[in-house]
């Protein structure tokens, strides 16, 4: 097989992996976000609010990473809790399903003006400021109490207890307002300020305080009770509750249908008692605990949790996500990356410039912000602009449709780069001796110049895919079921978010390392010399795996020997 | 071969014809008014000190080189441009590739394509741009390899080549085009002095088969005898032209007879 053959076959296989991906993509999207819920023998008495986004479910978006109300039970891999349980009793009173959509709570209303779900149940505490944004039907009462060191050495009982202490808080809540007030007031007293850390998960907030890295934690009071009651002996309440305040669904402004349909089902579970036993099953304020696993915050290595998650569909449909998210993103940034490389050296200022432009965009801001911005932001246009309402869903992309953009555009400025030092290195004289044969520009590139630049590419492209299979993890604040956002997802539930991320850990490594010996093995083909064909074997493992042992130093040397 | 047919046809035209051509680079005239003829079959060498513009005269003829003034035909064509109001535009990348496809270019570095065995390289250009059939393409190019001496070697890469025999091959890869003109850019100025002679035979054989040949060279024994004309050139313009009988024999020139001399006594 000659050199060039080998080019093809590389770029074929690399668009079959690409269309096998797309084709299996529905599969992963319906299976990673999906709760069906089992036909119930309630009759529907409520009538279903109009304009859902998928006719016949609600749709619900609900940050699951917050026991009792919201978590994902780690023996199905399904979204579970008290809030799922009402909010699915509600949906069967209007004769829909439920499907739960999995969402970061600091930007869950946006998402829901977004129209990225029907409605949002997520221990959403109603205040003035969230009212504006969202109307909201009351269906738990529940105040801010602190969470501190058993026999609370420090005798913190309120907030203003806490000038000059660590304190963990989830990002977003209202506790978080309620600590930078107490701050403030510290200030005034000429104290010392609140130290606060501001995670994305409850769960972790309670683990800083069983590893004594803040002194207390602020949540809701039925969260203190029930961490408190999960790992006895541990933790003590600080103090009393306080701000207690209605927690609401929350619900699209203006959409009456919606509203009235959902208060109206509540009423109903009120009066006959749903309501009741849903508060009894989860043992919030009751004592009782259902939950059949001990579980809790401990200094041990789980094991079992390790093997019982090493081989579970949920790794392997989260490996699979990340490797096909990869592959696709860097795909799309080769050719993108290729475009904007042979724009950035033409002479053409109206070409050069926007390339310039574009790589110098994408280089200088983070990726992560890419992400929420495409998220987060774009929704918001149609909006700001007075569009048609109805092309507003339009700009709501999905989260897998964001990451790939982002991705895909993000990697496409690094690979111009990397494409662009390929091309340079092949020397002027093989474009002069491609164009005196009678070859075009585009014909000179695609068969003289580009299989030569390749083998410069490759290397530093190996490193951008190794890259790009970790990056994924950023996919995570957007809620997209990828290694890192599945062991942190699985592993709050049972605080063994450690053991989990070891399992995704292990995930990673087992990626990279199959993708050294691709990238060896395509080094090897585009190699003209295939003198370091025996190197290659010689060379270990470690060197190629680990990357320590003997320099490679392949991609210095000239293309043509006899110069 | 088909430069003698030709050759008897359209005797009476120029095969290549250039009219006060100037080329600058900046504020540096490389080409200054620098006139030219070749008719069909003749072989024409050009000699001159390193710097005198022989080689970038050679690169305007194919138009890898635009030039700032003057007109240069290739059998009876416009090279390189087009006449838009008694304006010179320069054409389309395509008529370009058209044209330099009828002539055939010898580097000084060889220029091979070295992810491509000496066989693909010959065949590539007769099959992307001429679209030859892949198995039209290499039955010729294998006549060629045999011309130059190479048959063995067709599926080689470049790097296990000698210099001389990658000159060949890159003579071979020209030639597949079927060009009317040839143009030799020092062709054998890389190479180790014993691998010179074997180019040169490639080269004298060529001129012997009447394809009309410009020739940048120092070999000033093969200008003797292979040349029709010689032409001097030196600081931007030619100095003096004729036979080669009477350039090297009694030049006219002073720079000529002194540039001669120098190349004489190394």
């Amino acid at each position: 097989m000659s050199l060039r053959q080998s080019a093809s076959l590389i770029i074929f296989l690399m668009g079959g992996c690409m269309i096998l991906s797309l084709l299996l993509t529905a599969y992963t999207n319906v299976s990673s976000t999906d709760k069906g819920s089992a036909p119930n023998a309630t009759q529907p008495s409520v009538t279903a609010p109009q304009d859902l986004l998928t006719p016949g479910t609600l749709t619900v978006g609900s940050d699951t990473t917050y026991p009792p109300q919201e978590f994902i039970d780690t023996a199905t891999g399904q979204a579970t809790g008290f809030d799922i349980d009402l909010i699915t009793a509600i949906a069967q009173r209007m004769g829909l399903k439920t499907t739960i959509v999995p969402a970061g709570f600091d930007t869950i209303i946006d998402s829901l003006n977004a129209k990225r779900f029907d409605v949002v149940i997520s221990a959403v505490a109603i205040s003035n400021e969230r009212k504006q944004k969202a109307d909201f039907v009351p269906y738990f009462n529940a105040g801010a109490s602190l969470l501190v060191q058993k026999g609370n050495p420090r005798h913190i009982t309120s907030t203003s207890d806490l000038c000059g202490l660590n304190v963990g808080v989830q990002k977003g809540t209202v506790e978080q307002d309620y600590l930078t007030t107490a701050d403030k007031a510290c200030k005034e007293k000429h104290k010392s300020a609140i130290n606060l850390t501001i995670l994305q998960n409850q769960t972790d907030v309670v683990q800083l305080l069983a590893t004594g890295r803040v002194v207390a934690t602020y949540q809701d009071s039925p969260v203190t009770d029930y961490y408190l009651q999960q790992n006895a002996g541990r933790f003590d309440v600080g103090g009393s509750v306080v701000n207690a305040v209605a927690e609401g669904m929350a619900i699209r402004k203006g959409d009456t249908s919606m509203f009235n349909a959902v208060q109206t089902a509540l009423n109903q579970l009120k009066a006959d008692g749903t309501y009741r036993k849903l508060f009894k099953k989860w043992g919030i304020m009751s004592g009782e605990l259902p939950l059949n696993r001990p579980q809790g915050v401990t200094g041990v290595f789980r094991w079992d949790i390790f093997w019982q998650f090493l081989f579970s569909p949920f790794f392997l449909r989260a490996a699979w996500t990340t490797l096909w998210i990869s592959v696709v993103a860097q795909f799309l940034g080769v050719v993108l990356g290729l475009f904007l490389a042979l724009m950035r050296m033409s002479r053409s200022p109206m070409l050069n410039w926007p390339a310039r432009a574009y790589i110098w965009f994408f280089r200088g801001s983070p990726l992560l912000v890419q992400v929420l911005v495409l998220f987060d932001g774009l929704p918001r246009i149609p909006q700001a602009f007075g569009l048609d309402p109805r092309l507003w869903q339009a700009f709501v992309l999905g989260p897998i449709t964001v990451v790939l953009i982002a991705f895909s555009l993000n990697e496409g400025a690094y690979m111009a780069e990397i494409i662009r030092a390929g091309i340079t290195s092949v020397d002027a004289g093989q474009m002069e001796a491609a164009k005196s044969l009678g070859m075009r520009y585009a014909l000179a590139m695609r068969r003289i110049i580009l299989p030569q630049a390749a083998r410069v590419i490759v290397p530093p492209l190996g490193n951008e895919f190794n890259n790009m299979l970790k990056t994924t993890s950023i996919a995570s604040v957007i809620g997209l079921l990828e290694l890192t956002n599945t062991a942190q997802i699985f592993g709050s539930p049972t605080f063994t978010t450690f053991e989990l991320l070891l399992v995704a850990t292990l995930y990673y490594l087992l990626l990279t390392t199959v993708w050294s010996y691709v990238q060896a093995w395509i080094e090897k083909r585009l190699d003209p010399n295939r003198t370091n064909k025996l190197d290659l074997q010689k060379k270990g493992w470690t060197q190629r795996v680990l990357g320590f042992g003997a320099a490679d130093t392949r991609g210095a040397g000239t293309l043509v020997s006899g110069h | 071969m088909t430069a003698v047919a030709e050759n008897g046809q359209a005797a009476t035209q120029h095969m290549v014809r250039a009219e006060q051509i100037v080329k600058r680079f900046g504020s540096l005239t490389i080409l200054n008014g620098i006139d030219l003829s070749v008719k069909h079959g003749q072989v024409v060498v050009i000699i001159g000190p390193s710097g005198s513009g022989k080689t970038t005269l050679l690169r305007c003829i194919n138009h890898l080189e635009k030039i700032d003034s003057g007109r240069i035909y290739v059998n009876g064509e416009l090279v390189g441009y087009r006449l838009v109001k008694g304006r010179m535009v320069e054409s389309s990348e395509a008529d370009i590739a058209r044209m330099r496809a009828k002539i055939g270019f010898v580097f000084q570095r060889f220029n091979l394509f070295p992810h491509l065995t000496v066989l693909e390289n010959i065949i590539e250009a007769p099959v992307h741009v001429l679209g030859q059939s892949k198995t039209e393409a290499k039955e010729y190019a294998t006549t060629l390899l045999g011309k130059v001496g190479l048959a063995e070697k067709a599926h080689v890469y470049p790097h296990k080549l000698s210099g001389g025999q990658q000159q060949r091959v890159a003579i071979a890869r020209a030639l597949a085009m079927k060009p009317k003109l040839m143009l030799f850019d020092e062709a054998t100025s890389a190479l180790d002095p014993e691998l010179v002679g074997e180019v040169l035979k490639v080269m004298r054989q060529l001129a012997e088969e009447g394809m009309t040949m410009i020739v940048v060279t120092h070999e000033m024994g093969f200008a003797r005898e292979v040349a029709d004309h010689v032409i001097f050139m030196d600081k931007a313009i030619i100095v003096e032209q004729g036979p080669p009988e009477q350039i090297f024999s009694q030049a006219q020139n002073e720079r000529t007879r002194d540039f001669l001399g120098m190349i004489h006594e190394e």
